[in-house]
């Protein structure tokens, strides 16, 4: 599972840049899918969300839809792709822009190899591991989501570092009870302790629900 | 036809000869011959013997009784009185007429007798013989020998002197001339008896047997009321002989008095005239008596003297010489070698002459009055050949009329002053023109003479001509038929400008217009810079990609060749694609002169577009282009149209740099105008232009761009112009402005 082939996704409107770059990285082992324009890109999206580790390399200058644009449009679908932009001659203000909105690097053509797949595997491990972490958080998430929601309410009180009693008082029930939630939590979330549970907590975002 | 009247000619004459034939056999058959000798002491051309004979002839011949025969010996005595020839010519005589049976002898003057006399041979001894002198006082006694008859005149001396000194009463002296011969003697002495009368009226002087010279003198030098009596000089006093009348000729060329003398002989020999013994009166006696004495009649020794002989006998040109009137003569005188007035004479011919000379005085004055007004055309046409040569040799431009063989027929003289070589040298050598002409242009000049000849009609050429100095310089030949009144085509007329100043100015604004075309042209590609480095770092990227690809599968294990193989093919092709970038780039910056080819407009426009596409590409717009599939070609510079499309494809660029991107949209059209242009369009959804643009738009340094050198639309400007076109922009309705530029349609041949 952790070890999934990874794919690069290629989008350039000049089909002889797009085919060398294709050659190029499936010389270097990986999965490649090329794209004519970012429309086709999108288009493909739709049917196939990229579950497996890989990245994007990103004509800035493409036509109709820009290379910049398209980045903006994944970030509004929530299509986490680490992008490598390449571009013919880039601007400062068009590389700022690019690296402010998560773009992994900015790659002057024409490149070298080494630069290229550096950047791709460097991406791809990157992109291997926050596949991962994100694994993990829905799994998790997919706990929380069996929680009862007196069960909920009592995880957000615990990751606080209240104790039971206090709890207890704070929701107008037994301490007892309290600590029956408490396990059902720690079970239903597996958890071993309460770190466990305050870590889950981070990753899920989860504040004082009370507050 | 000829031979005919040939024949009828010989006919004729054959019958007319028959008859003249048969005739004289008639005659002679019923008339019987006499022949008759005549005797002469003198030579055969005295005046008055050929009178003498002549009348003596015609009496006898007019006699029917008798058909004649005449010998005539002039025996010529006198200038050769030797006895041996006296005797040779009566043994020739002898000889000459002894099988002749003469009937007559006719023996004139005393001479003749005498010899006669003397010599006569026995053939002769039977025959009559009639002696004839002028006087019977001449005869002498006793005769020589008997004679059947005497026949004489009178030599009427005083008669004459007489009739002499009536004509010039105031006469005071009378010269009588006589030679120094026994004759004359004999004469002198019959004058010295018979003008012995007058001497009581005048002096008489004999001027006798002088030396002729002697005696030329003496009469040359006459006092005056002078006259000269001339009775005869047969020989003068120093032994010359003479035929009297010519020594009379003698004396009366010099003579300053007028003579008179006694004989018919003289007249016409330089004697005014006189009472003379007339010998034509005298032959025609001698013939009556001739008559009587061959019918037999004999009158022994009978003599028949005869005063009514003598006739009154004037010289015409002797008394005009002498101031004598014709009125004064005797009536009933006979003036001869009268010079008759011309009308007398030549009545006829004169009618004839004068009319002949009046219709010639009509010709002539036909003649004259054409003449002069031939003399005036000569002289308008002569002005107005030295107007039209003035206006033809004074001109600047070398003018010349080529004959339809290309002869020179005229060449102005102006062209000594353009070529270095005088008129003269084009006149003897028609192809003296096409030499010069420069080695580049001969094609033009030899297909221009081609089609003069072939379609004559105007038309115009420039070329260049080497000068006798080697120089080269332009001209601007335009030519036009020559032809005449009935249409003829007569060569052609054409005329030669000097314009080697205008054209090196032309060349100079050609050279500045490319090199400012060049410039803005290298500006240009400035601008492109960025659009161009990505046209270029494409195929780079993809080449770089590609054999770093290539190296990766060649290293593994399992290597791929065919994957290789294309590999290679697709660095090959992006290769070339990067090298027409650059050949592209190249051609828009190279500095060549302009050169004019056909141009199709719509490559040319397809590939500017190629060389902005990256352009568009980083400002965000579309470029479409609607190009016409059966657009004509134009005639022209490729690389400066293409200039053209690229100043109004990135100024169209330029002013759409603050529309949205969505809107940014640029279409770029080629059209047929009409029959004769196309037209280009380019089509911008910017900012339009405004009224102060507009105006403005192709002047030199205006621009609205910060960066902009304002020189885009004015070298565009230029070129379109340099190319016969035109360029102009509008607003479009919806927004935007349009730039249009056309040009005419490529016709093989400039217009």
């Amino acid at each position: 599972m952790t070890d999934e082939r990874p794919i690069v996704y290629v989008v350039d409107d000049d089909p002889s840049v797009l085919k060398s770059l294709e050659r190029l990285l499936r010389s270097a082992g990986y999965d490649v899918k090329t794209f004519k324009s970012a429309l086709g890109f999108l288009g493909f999206l739709d049917f196939q969300y990229p579950d497996a580790p890989g990245c994007l390399i990103l004509d800035v200058k493409i036509p109709e839809l820009g290379g910049l644009e398209l980045q903006e449009r994944l970030a509004e679908r929530e299509i986490s792709l680490p992008i490598i932009f390449i571009t013919g001659h880039g601007t400062v203000s068009m590389s700022v822009r690019a690296m402010k909105a998560g773009a992994i690097d900015f790659l002057q053509k024409p490149f070298l190899d080494t630069d290229l797949l550096d950047v791709v595997s460097r991406t791809i491990a990157m992109d291997r591991e926050a596949k991962r972490q994100q694994r993990r958080l829905r799994k998790l998430r997919e706990r929380l989501r069996t929680l009862t929601p007196r069960e909920y309410e009592v995880f957000g009180l615990v990751v606080t570092g209240m104790l039971n009693k206090q709890i207890a008082f704070d929701l107008g029930t037994a301490e007892k009870t309290i600590k029956v939630h408490r396990a059902r939590v720690m079970e239903k979330l597996g958890a071993q302790s309460l770190p466990d549970l305050v870590r889950f907590a981070e990753r899920l975002s989860i504040r004082s629900s009370g507050v | 036809m000829r031979p005919t009247i040939r024949t009828i000619n010989l006919v004729a004459l054959l019958a007319a000869g028959v008859l003249i034939f048969a005739i004289s056999q008639e005659l002679s058959a019923s008339v019987p011959l006499k022949r008759i000798l005549i005797l002469f002491p003198y030579e055969s051309n005295m005046p008055g013997f050929i009178s003498f004979d002549a009348s003596f002839r015609s009496t006898l011949t007019a006699s029917e009784d008798y058909h004649f025969e005449f010998y005539v010996e002039c025996m010529d005595l006198i200038r050769f009185p030797d006895g041996r020839y006296h005797d040779k010519l009566m043994e020739l005589y002898h000889e000459k007429y002894s099988d002749l049976k003469i009937d007559l002898i006719v023996a004139v003057l005393r001479p003749s007798l005498e010899f006669l006399a003397e010599y006569s041979p026995e053939s002769f001894s039977k025959v009559p013989v009639i002696f004839c002198d002028q006087d019977s006082r001449l005869l002498g006694n006793p005769a020589p020998m008997p004679v059947a008859a005497v026949v004489t005149g009178r030599l009427d001396m005083e008669g004459t002197l007489a009739l002499a000194m009536r004509l010039h009463p105031d006469i005071r002296k009378v010269f009588v001339v006589t030679g120094a011969s026994r004759f004359d003697q004999s004469l002198e002495a019959m004058a010295r008896e018979v003008l012995r009368r007058f001497e009581s009226q005048v002096e008489l002087c004999y001027l006798s047997g002088l030396p002729m010279d002697e005696l030329i003198d003496r009469v040359s030098s006459l006092t005056e009321h002078s006259l000269v009596f001339y009775v005869s000089v047969f020989q003068d006093g120093i032994g010359q002989a003479f035929k009297s009348p010519d020594a009379l000729a003698l004396i009366s060329r010099r003579a300053n008095a007028p003579i008179y003398s006694i004989s018919e002989t003289y007249i016409g020999s330089g004697i005014v005239g006189g009472h003379l013994v007339s010998h034509s009166k005298q032959g025609a006696r001698t013939a009556k008596v001739a008559l009587r004495i061959l019918s037999g009649e004999r009158p022994d020794e009978g003599e028949y003297p005869g005063e009514s002989d003598n006739v009154r006998i004037f010289d015409a040109r002797e008394l005009k010489r002498w101031g004598i009137s014709e009125e004064d003569l005797p009536p009933g005188s006979d003036v001869r070698h009268r010079d008759f007035s011309v009308w007398e004479t030549y009545r006829w011919q004169t009618v004839g002459i004068v009319s002949i000379l009046i219709i010639q005085a009509f010709l002539i004055s036909a003649l004259v009055s054409s003449l002069r007004r031939q003399r005036r055309a000569d002289h308008a046409l002569r002005d107005a050949e030295l107007k039209y040569r003035t206006v033809a040799d004074f001109t600047h431009d070398w003018e010349y009329w080529s004959a339809p063989d290309g002869r020179f027929l005229y060449v102005s003289p102006s062209c000594e002053r353009i070529t270095g070589y005088s008129s003269r040298l084009f006149m003897e050598d028609s192809s003296l023109f096409g030499r010069i002409v420069y080695p580049e242009d001969h094609e033009i000049w030899e297909e221009h003479v081609r089609q003069s000849r072939t379609a004559p009609k105007f038309r115009e050429i420039q070329l260049r001509i080497r000068t006798r100095d080697g120089d080269i310089r332009w001209i601007e030949h335009a030519c036009r038929p020559v032809t005449d009144e009935q249409g003829e085509f007569q060569g052609i007329r054409a005329g030669n400008r000097d314009i080697t100043d205008r054209k090196s100015a032309e060349l100079e604004a050609q050279l500045h217009r490319e090199e400012l075309a060049h410039v803005t042209r290298i500006v240009t590609i400035g601008e492109l810079a960025t659009s161009l480095a990505h046209e270029i770092n494409q195929p780079l990227t993809a080449i770089l990609c590609n054999a770093e690809a290539a190296q990766r599968f060649l290293s593994n294990s399992t290597t791929d060749l065919d994957e290789v193989r294309m590999i290679l093919d697709d660095i090959i092709q992006d290769d070339r694609r990067a090298g027409e970038v650059i050949r592209r780039i190249r051609t828009l910056v190279k500095k060549e002169s302009s050169r004019r080819e056909t141009v199709v407009l719509n490559d040319a426009v397809r590939e500017t577009m190629a060389l902005v596409r990256s352009a568009s590409f980083l400002e965000g717009l579309s470029i479409t282009a609607e190009l016409d599939s059966d657009l004509p070609g134009v005639h022209g510079d490729r690389v400066q149209l293409q200039q053209v499309v690229l100043n109004l494809l990135l100024n169209a660029t330029a002013a759409m740099r603050d529309t949205p991107p969505p809107l940014r949209k640029l279409v770029i059209t080629t059209a047929k105008q009409d029959s004769l242009a196309v037209v280009v369009s380019v089509r911008d959804a910017g900012t339009g232009i405004d009224q102060n643009g507009m105006e403005r738009l192709f002047e030199p340094f205006y621009t609205t761009k910060a960066d902009g050198l304002g020189m885009g639309l004015s070298i565009s400007r230029t070129i379109i112009k340099a190319h016969g076109g035109k360029i102009w922009a509008e607003n479009n309705r919806e927004g935007g402005a349009t730039f249009y530029f056309s040009l005419p349609l490529d016709r093989g041949e400039q217009p």
